[in-house]
């Protein structure tokens, strides 16, 4: 419809971020950040740049962010 | 220097004489102690802390100990650790599990340890095996720190009723005790599972997590997801399946594995929670030893290790059981090793099926750190 945007591969993007500030670099922690996402029903290979948003799924990454004290 | 002991005494003051005796000349900065849940909780307590005053002590009941070349049941195993290989250790304890938040005055209590070099501060986990919220505890650690908290849960000799864990003294229950370990030389984590995939994949796509149960697989009542997934005619066959065909929940190529524990009418029960909407892999299980000896010899290729802990689950106990492998399998651990057999083991996350161990290393001025 004109006027509508479609925006797509947001939780990939929020995802990276939180991986990101949580590692500062560190590719130890990121694989563990990674790991503990996946445990926590965030599997991060799932999504894509093209993965349509899903309003719950981010939703729940930026809870998992507040609850890791990381801003994304 | 690490050190070992195992007493068999079914005195309780006699079997911690005994393994003070065994400990001697040991400058413990820690020592853990697994008992047998025959002994009193509150004794072992009172009795380690009396007999390591300058030490931490700390330890849980089992179901089924292992030391250095053996496994035992009803017996108590320690392990002291000293000063030159565990320069600093801060002990908290989380005392009621089914309040994660409380896992966050624990961390407080740990202090700056808990924020040390990731190479040289490992953390330990023990969690009362029968309180069902091992995930709570382990999720909300791996939110507060990145530092590898590695362990299991407490067990009672299969009797499913009432397990402990001692720290510094005190006797716990429905809590996790919680140390950190800066280890100047370094450790290494060993995990093994002995599972390959088999194949096919099970995605819940309902489930109860509070109960650890999946109500649904692909949208089919979960018995008969699993039943066909497994070849089975009938649960009860697909029951006998559990052991030797868990799921995984895939990190790469490494499972964190789920144990499915009974059928609760067309429900599949686990030994943790499973998440909705994320594919879990059906499991095949392979040979304990071989996996066991090859993870042994990748960790310790350079001989650096000195002492290793334990935690292996009861599941895999009871299988190496049934294949009278148990001597077979202690005899893999020629170092200094003590742990026990648990109900449920940690590593990142809560998981089944698995043995997780932390390698020390020795003191070697010319290493590279791990």
């Amino acid at each position: 419809m004109k006027g509508m945007q479609e925006v797509a591969g947001q939780v990939l993007v929020l995802i990276n971020k939180l991986i990101d500030a949580r590692a500062k670099g560190n590719p130890t922690v990121a694989s563990t950040t990674r790991t503990k996402l996946l445990l926590k029903g965030i599997k991060a290979e799932s999504w894509t740049p093209s993965s349509a948003d899903d309003p719950a799924m981010l939703a729940k990454v930026r809870d998992v962010a507040r609850e890791m004290g990381v801003a994304i | 220097m690490i050190k070992t002991a195992l007493s068999k005494a079914a005195a309780t003051a006699e079997a911690v004489g005994e393994l003070a005796t065994q400990l001697q000349g040991a400058e413990a900065s820690v020592v853990l102690v697994f008992y047998s849940s025959r002994h009193d909780a509150r004794e072992i307590a009172r009795l380690a802390r009396s007999a390591w005053p300058e030490a931490h002590t700390i330890g849980c009941s089992t179901s089924g100990e292992i030391v250095s070349g053996e496994m035992t049941d009803g017996a108590i195993v320690a392990m002291a650790i000293d000063r030159r290989v565990a320069a600093e250790v801060a002990v908290a304890v989380v005392g009621d599990m089914s309040n994660p938040r409380r896992v966050d005055a624990a961390c407080q209590q740990l202090g700056a340890l808990l924020h040390g070099d990731l190479g040289q501060h490992v953390g330990i986990v023990l969690m009362d095996g029968l309180s069902g919220k091992e995930e709570a505890v382990m999720d909300r650690l791996g939110d507060l720190t990145d530092l590898r908290f590695i362990g299991g849960s407490s067990g009672d000799d299969l009797a499913f009723s009432a397990t402990s864990l001692i720290a510094d003294g005190e006797a716990l229950s429905n809590a996790a005790v919680l140390a950190v370990l800066h280890v100047p030389a370094g450790y290494r984590v060993i995990k093994t599972q002995s599972f390959c995939r088999a194949g096919k994949q099970l995605t819940p796509t309902r489930v109860d997590a509070a109960k650890r149960e999946v109500i649904e697989f692909d949208g089919k009542p979960a018995s008969e997801a699993y039943c066909e997934a497994v070849g089975a005619r009938t649960v009860e066959e697909a029951g006998s399946r559990f052991m030797s065909n868990p799921v995984g929940l895939m990190d790469g190529d490494e499972p964190y594995v789920r144990s499915p524990q009974a059928f609760d009418g067309h429900a599949l029960k686990f030994y943790c929670a499973v998440s909705e909407g994320i594919e879990l892999d059906l499991l095949q299980s392979t040979d304990i030893l071989a996996d066991t000896q090859r993870a042994l010899a990748e960790a310790n290729s350079d001989g650096r290790v000195i002492g290793i802990l334990n935690f292996n689950c009861i599941l895999r106990t009871l299988e190496l059981k049934a294949q009278n492998k148990t001597e077979e399998y202690a005899k893999l651990f020629s170092l200094p090793t003590a742990g026990f057999s648990t109900y449920g083991e940690a590593d990142i996350g809560h998981i089944n099926q698995t043995a997780t161990m932390i390698a020390f290393l020795g003191v070697d001025a010319g290493a590279e750190p791990a």
